[in-house]
């Protein structure tokens, strides 16, 4: 379960953080009853305030995707059906993406797929 | 005198425990909890590396930190003839080399951790949503031993104030104090930042966390320790205090003394990572030349 912002993103990092989750949610990746890190460690890891966590994470708990699990922090809320057809969506617009970059840049694909398995093993 | 028999009844106490869990073997449970944690990690290359990094730089700020201290205290004890004096009150010379030196073993275990404090770099920062907690680098009676210090130093205070001939119980403060500040450096350094790792770093960074979990643990509770026996000199002084009870607190304080330096041993670095380089772990197959630290993660 990676999580990624970018400061120099003109979408705001609380944003960011919101739609990141949302995205895991609807893919299954975070299922009912996962627990998030704490504002305090997501601020630290990420390098933020920790009002820009919290923020995040109100908007999650108000739109009831996420609950309050009092001292044990956050947790995904209530089962919800993976949205497969938005997971797909996600990964094919990724995928274009970084073909046009792999396009642009004049690489092969046999190199922009070893960079691509790379960049996955790099990741938890 | 209740309350004197308490204290000295308390140090005894986990005097008792601490000789007991010495002759079953038992001495390493808290470092068994983090050599756990580095079993789990996979023998790679990079995670030795990350795991002996750890363990030579909290022994050189151990080296560097702890020696001069002893030595520079020692110095001024012999030097200026007792003149010198931290607080432990009728004391040979040794008792202030070894409260300082066990005082600046655990600063320096602390200040070891402060090199993961970094600038980071700019660009798009990746994590891990994987929660992180305190208590899954503690065994269960770190915390209770705490609690009993905290205790026995609120108690000594308390009672040097009162029973004893020492108007300012500062030994029994600074007791509290360090007793107050582990539970603060162990939340400190599992909370600390780190970015997504593939899984034989992200394994051996929780173990370095682990570990330098149970160093401060051991050396913090050892400085309190000795902080605390060495505030039951002002009590047992004091004439008001009977003999047997005085008897009872010089045992206890011998006992505190022993038990002590036994839990900032088992705080060496070099004692809980033996070698990072008989890691058990599986062996994952690495391309040196390609798998490299990710940006800004320095250990």
């Amino acid at each position: 379960m990676i999580l990624e912002v970018d400061p120099a993103d003109p979408t705001p990092v609380y944003e960011q953080i919101r739609a990141q989750i949302v995205d895991m949610v609807a893919a299954g990746t975070l299922s009912a009853g996962a627990r998030l890190p704490t504002i305090r460690q997501l601020a630290a890891d990420l390098g933020l305030a920790k009002g820009t966590v919290a923020r995040a994470y109100e908007t999650l708990l108000r739109d009831g995707i996420v609950s309050s699990a009092g001292r044990n922090g956050t947790a995904i809320a209530a089962d919800r059906a993976p949205d497969l057809a938005h997971r797909d969506t996600q990964l094919h617009r990724a995928a274009h993406l970084y073909a046009v970059r792999v396009k642009q840049l004049g690489i092969d694909t046999e190199t922009a797929a070893e960079a691509l398995e790379h960049a996955l093993d790099q990741l938890t | 005198m209740s309350a004197s028999f308490a204290v000295a009844a308390i140090l005894v106490a986990v005097a008792l425990l601490a000789i007991r869990l010495t002759r079953r073997g038992r001495v390493g449970a808290a470092a068994a909890l983090g050599r756990a944690f580095v079993a789990e990690v996979p023998a790679t290359p990079e995670a030795e590396q990350l795991l002996e990094r750890w363990r030579d730089r909290a022994a050189r700020w151990r080296r560097s930190v702890a020696v001069p201290v002893v030595l520079v205290t020692l110095g001024a004890s012999i030097v200026l003839r007792g003149s010198v004096d931290v607080g432990t009150g009728a004391h040979p010379a040794w008792a202030d080399p070894l409260l300082t030196g066990l005082l600046a073993v655990f600063l320096a275990s602390i200040a070891a951790e402060f090199h993961h404090l970094r600038n980071r770099e700019p660009g798009p920062r990746t994590v891990s949503l994987l929660p992180r907690e305190v208590g899954v680098h503690l065994r269960s009676g770190s915390r209770l031993r705490l609690v009993v210090l905290a205790a026995a130093a609120t108690i000594a205070t308390v009672l040097t104030v009162t029973v004893g001939s020492q108007p300012f119980p500062s030994l029994g403060l600074l007791a509290l104090v360090v007793a107050g500040l582990v539970p603060v450096v162990q939340r400190g350094i599992v909370l600390r930042a780190r970015p997504a790792l593939p899984d034989d770093l992200r394994a051996a960074d929780d173990a370095v966390r682990a570990l330098a979990v149970h160093s401060v643990d051991e050396a913090g509770a050892g400085a309190a320790l000795l902080l605390v026996a060495w505030q039951l000199a002002p009590i047992y002084s004091s004439a008001a205090v009977p003999t047997p009870i005085q008897v009872l607190m010089v045992a206890a304080q011998l006992a505190a003394l022993v038990v002590a330096i036994v839990w900032c041993r088992r705080s060496n670095p070099h004692r809980l990572l033996p070698d990072a380089a008989a890691l058990n772990g599986p062996e994952v197959s690495t391309d040196v030349a390609t798998l490299t630290e990710p940006d800004g993660f320095r250990a």
